[in-house]
């Protein structure tokens, strides 16, 4: 058996009521000394504390929603909230709590030297030196802060109050700090407004050389592209195969050329002129010659271009490529015969043929080379293709972005600037007087019905606290069945207690201590209170 | 029950209230127990102060008294903390001290009731333990059944001294009393056990402060026991 449970609990089986009842009936004491310790504590504070007295006046936010929310996107200061009046209500705090505010406030006032803070019929203060002027006016600054009230009376109503003893000075305070908040708000806001479009300003100037740089930089690039890219080159992807064929066979005949036909020829050439290595080199760099291997080597690779564009060689160049080469063969013969006069016609001729053929050996020599580097240009293109493409397409990026930022932040001056004309205009949200302050005649504190309340309430929980603790905490034995269970002896007789019984000196005794004991407790709480509250309201 | 009185002669128990009903049912345990036509001494005692032994002891002697016509005997055994005299508006002593201490001259006095005589506790110094010789407190309390038919011995409380097991021999029986809502269980069963460890003839329990603990009492005036009491009735 389990004996800290309650019998009654037990056979009952269940909440009873009146059990409970009873319990308290019988820590009635517990109950009521709390009572009377609390409601007497609230009326020693209601009888001792200073009459305070409130004055406040009333600002309404008016807000046209459709217009603020058109204005506000980006930059609101009502209505991004979730509860936007809990944060006007912050920021009317902090305006008027503001030691700057409050400062001005003070000095205009001329408030540390009103006789309205003083106790009446006390001598006005003396003349102090500056310092001692500025140490007054801070004080007073700590002070008249804690004496204003910013409460949020109700939808877009916002209540600016001052509480002191004196009611003529609330009632002066009010309206002057209710007329500077709204002045400091309007100069706040404005020039907030100002600000933001300024900083908006340097942005924008800020994008626009970004947009610049960026266009440049895509320009530059696409020209190097331009530039490095094969204008000119006649070779492409579907002739890139063709051209290098006939590189390779170009190369081939000359080296072919080299090793028979020429061979043959330059041993018939030595033999009738045995420095005729020496006359070829003299004779390729005259002025005559170079012209005319010029024009040949174009036109080779004029014919080797019109071959890779699948183009049918054009008659006109074919006889210009002849006649071309007639031309070298006589200028090489001229060259010949002026130079070696003494050799016979044979002679001269077989010269002419092998200075001839090293010549134009030379020339297709240099069109296989032009057609090579043609090639390895093409093919050196199609691999640097895919970083080129991606700087390209980084560049445009970039700059796809600065014209984006360019013109978001316009957008965001144009919003700016009608959300500037609308705070000169008092449009989207302003911020007026609903209740001007009114002289305060009853004093709000001490405030009987709230400290009553708190009173009971506060016994209230201390008596069932105290009540409940003392019945966890009691081990005493409560019923018949619990005695004869738990001390093993049955019970013949239980007794009411007698009340006012013969032995009533001793307990007078007793009770007469415990009154003295609470009585005590009720002094010390009522010198506390004396004290104590009067300063914390303060 | 009145404010105490200093006159014995005057009444002062209303003999219809709650408590001496209870005081008669307890009256009737008793005798099935302990055959109260035989003389007796019952012992009152508890396990700590406080528990409403005198209280109880005071107004069982009046119940016996006005209902069993024989001689009571009311003795005060709380050497140390004497109270009854206070309600028969006498002196402290001679009383059951100077007894034990060997003066022969000492007598229990008359109350208001012819049947019922008092002993107070007498003058026991500081060292009341030293009176209570086995042999002294048989002799005493053998001359007093001689005398009286029935003795309620109002003892002071086991756990905090010793006294009580002092009269457990020459006692018939014991009530132990039980302040409920009050007394600690676990005292309570000390208590017990420092009694039942002598030897002592436990007759019952007796519950006290039941009426604030359940409701029970609060049907008394339903009944028409309730209301102001009659003067006929009194004691």
């Amino acid at each position: 058996m389990d004996d800290f449970r309650d019998d009654d609990f037990e056979d009952g089986g269940g909440f009873d009521p009146g059990q409970v009842l009873r319990m308290f009936m019988r820590r009635k004491w517990l109950f009521m000394v709390p009572f009377v310790l609390c409601l007497s504590m609230a009326y020693v504070a209601i009888k001792t504390m200073d009459p305070v007295y409130e004055s406040a006046g009333e600002l309404r936010v008016i807000q046209q929603q459709t217009v603020s929310r058109a204005l506000n996107e980006g930059a609101p200061r009502y209505t991004q909230s979730r509860n936007p009046d809990r944060e006007t209500e912050v920021l009317i705090r902090t305006i008027v709590t503001s030691p700057k505010f409050l400062e001005r406030v003070v000095r205009e006032m001329n408030l540390h030297h009103s006789p309205l803070l003083n106790d009446p019929g006390a001598p006005a203060p003396p003349v102090q030196a500056p310092e001692q002027e500025d140490l007054a006016v801070l004080s007073l600054v700590k002070q008249l802060e804690k004496w204003i009230r910013v409460r949020n009376a109700d939808s877009h109503i916002f209540s600016i109050g001052v509480r002191h003893t004196n009611a003529q000075l609330v009632d002066l305070l009010a309206s002057e700090i209710l007329d500077r908040f709204l002045a400091t708000e309007q100069a706040s806001r404005q020039q907030s407004v100002q600000s933001e479009r300024d900083f908006m300003a340097e942005q924008r100037d800020l994008y626009e050389r970004n947009l610049t740089t960026k266009q440049q930089e895509l320009t530059t690039f696409q020209r190097s592209l331009m530039a490095t890219n094969l204008t000119g080159n006649p070779i492409n992807e579907g002739n890139l195969a063709l051209a290098g064929l006939l590189a390779i066979q170009l190369r081939s005949q000359a080296r072919t050329g080299e090793e028979g036909n020429l061979l043959a020829l330059r041993q018939e050439a030595l033999t009738v002129l045995p420095a005729v290595e020496q006359f070829y080199n003299e004779i390729k760099n005259t002025s005559e010659i170079v012209s005319l291997v010029q024009e040949l080597t174009a036109l080779e690779t004029q014919s080797v271009t019109e071959e890779l564009q699948g183009r049918t060689q054009r008659g006109d160049s074919q006889s210009q490529l002849g006649s071309s080469r007639l031309n070298l063969d006589n200028m090489v013969e001229r060259h010949v015969s002026r130079e070696y006069s003494q050799l016979d016609v044979v002679a001269q001729s077989r010269v002419t043929r092998y200075l001839f053929a090293r010549i134009y050996q030379d020339i297709t020599n240099d069109v296989a080379g032009q057609l090579e580097e043609n090639v390895t240009a093409y093919r050196n293109f199609m691999t640097r293709q895919p970083e080129q493409s991606s700087t390209l397409s980084r560049l445009q990026r970039e700059l796809d972005s600065a014209q984006e930022m360019l013109r978001s932040i316009e957008d965001d001056i144009r919003r700016q600037n009608l959300s500037l004309a609308a705070s000169m205009s008092d449009i989207g949200y302003r911020i007026e007087i609903h209740r001007s302050p009114a002289p305060a005649l009853v004093p709000v504190e001490p405030d009987k019905k709230k400290l009553a309340m708190m009173g009971f309430a506060l016994a209230l929980a201390i008596g069932v606290g105290l009540v409940l603790l003392a019945e966890m905490a009691d081990r005493s034995l409560k019923s018949v069945q619990h005695i004869e269970s738990y001390l093993g002896v049955k019970v013949i007789g239980t007794l009411p207690m007698v009340k006012n019984g013969p032995f009533q000196e001793r307990r007078r005794r007793r009770v007469l201590l415990w009154i003295a004991i609470i009585l005590t407790i009720a002094a010390v709480a009522a010198v506390g209170l004396l004290w104590v509250y009067p300063m914390m309201s303060r | 029950m009145n404010k105490p009185d200093k006159d014995p002669k005057r009444p002062f128990f209303d003999i219809e209230s709650p408590l001496a009903i209870e005081l008669r049912r307890v009256m009737i345990r008793l005798n099935r127990e302990l055959d109260l036509d035989r003389k007796r001494i019952i012992m009152i005692t508890s396990s700590e102060r406080g528990e409403g032994k005198s209280l109880f002891s005071l107004h069982f002697s009046l119940v016996l008294a006005n209902h069993m016509r024989k001689r009571v005997l009311l003795i005060d055994g709380d050497m140390r903390r004497p109270v009854q005299h206070t309600v028969f508006g006498i002196g402290k002593g001679p009383g059951l001290a100077e007894l034990l201490a060997g003066q022969q001259d000492v007598a229990p006095r008359p109350t208001h009731l012819d049947n019922l005589f008092f002993l107070p506790a007498g003058h026991a110094g500081e060292h009341p333990s030293r009176l209570l010789g086995e042999e002294r407190v048989r002799e005493v309390f053998t001359n007093l059944k001689h005398d009286y038919d029935l003795i309620v011995l109002d003892c002071p409380p086991v756990v905090p001294v010793s006294d009580p097991l002092q009269f457990v021999d020459i006692a018939d029986g014991a009530l132990y009393l039980v302040m409920a809502g009050q007394t600690n269980r676990d005292i309570a069963k000390r208590g017990i056990g420092i009694l039942k460890s002598v030897g002592t003839n436990i007759v019952g329990v007796v519950a006290n402060n039941l009426g604030e603990v359940l409701p029970y009492y609060y049907d008394h005036k339903y009944y028409g026991y309730g209301g102001k009491p009659q003067r006929e009735t009194k004691t």
